[in-house]
């Protein structure tokens, strides 16, 4: 431990962090795309 | 070869290459990511002058070195856009602005941590300071833009427009350190000429730009295949290959 962790530490923390996120956004527009599209698609038949 | 690009300009091509390739580019973004962080924490010699804070570097210099690579690209993909009316390189400025967005805010964060152990404060008015927040200014900009307008070439050519007005800041930003006395230390790694840098802790910064881009990549394209989907709802492909989801 030295006088610069706590800097080392968040900024390394904010941009995982920040990366993390991101990739679970991403994967949820997945997720909400595809239900969108069935949803779509079942309206258009009926 | 020519061809093979050309391809891409399909909807349908470019959605099943993506398919394949984006694992590829996780994988590499995860593996980068993992050697440049323990490198640059456990094995990269600490800085005379500056400690262990220079490890911070690590991560803002790739995060801001892609805030500008991205807005380069977004550049392009607005001239190819607005010369040869190419529309997927119109909607993949969207997706570009979205991840070009959070890698200036990271550049931002990461520089004022660094900021205040070095020169005491965490932010300042500085050249190189000023003209990266208003490159987020502008990301932030094209993203409301994309938000207020219904989807369709409209929003598409104002929005390659906006990017191209904005490229006038990217000089700015290199420059910034040449032209004004700035707090800013002038630049120390280069592709293109000697490094400032000493070659001992070389190593991690480059494996952490590569971790960078290929994440940024990956998930541009991920966004932009996904978008794509529902841009394409209408045409064939997309509804056989739903109906093969389900």
């Amino acid at each position: 431990m030295t006088t610069y962790t706590p800097y080392l530490v968040s900024s390394y923390g904010v941009a995982f962090i920040a990366m993390f996120f991101l990739l679970i956004w991403v994967r949820r527009q997945r997720q909400r795309t595809l239900k969108r599209l069935k949803q779509w698609f079942k309206r258009d038949f009926q | 070869m020519w061809r093979y690009f050309y391809q891409f300009s399909s909807p349908k091509i470019f959605y099943e290459r993506m398919q394949r390739f984006i694992p590829w580019l996780a994988w590499a973004a995860a593996l980068c990511l993992v050697v440049g962080v323990i490198w640059g924490l456990c094995f990269a010699p600490s800085d005379v002058q500056q400690k262990d804070a220079f490890r911070i570097l690590y991560i803002h210099v790739p995060a801001a070195f892609l805030s500008m690579g991205l807005y380069s690209f977004m550049g392009v993909l607005s001239l190819i856009y607005l010369i040869w009316r190419i529309k997927l390189a119109g909607f993949l400025i969207k997706m570009v602005a979205e991840i070009g967005c959070l890698m200036t805010l990271l550049a931002l964060i990461t520089g004022s941590i660094w900021g205040k152990p070095m020169w005491g404060t965490w932010w300042i008015w500085d050249a190189r300071l000023t003209s990266e927040l208003i490159l987020f200014m502008l990301y932030a900009a094209i993203l409301a833009v994309h938000h207020a307008y219904p989807e369709g070439e409209q929003a598409d050519k104002l929005i390659a427009l906006l990017v191209i007005v904005g490229l006038v800041d990217l000089p700015i930003i290199h420059y910034s350190v040449v032209w004004w006395n700035t707090l800013h230390q002038a630049q120390t790694f280069s592709f293109f000429s000697k490094s400032h840098m000493d070659a001992s802790m070389l190593p991690p910064l480059i494996w952490m730009l590569l971790g960078f881009s290929f994440y940024s990549s990956a998930m541009i394209l991920t966004r932009a295949k996904d978008a794509l989907l529902w841009r394409e709802r209408r045409q064939k492909w997309v509804k056989s290959l739903i109906e093969v989801s389900k």
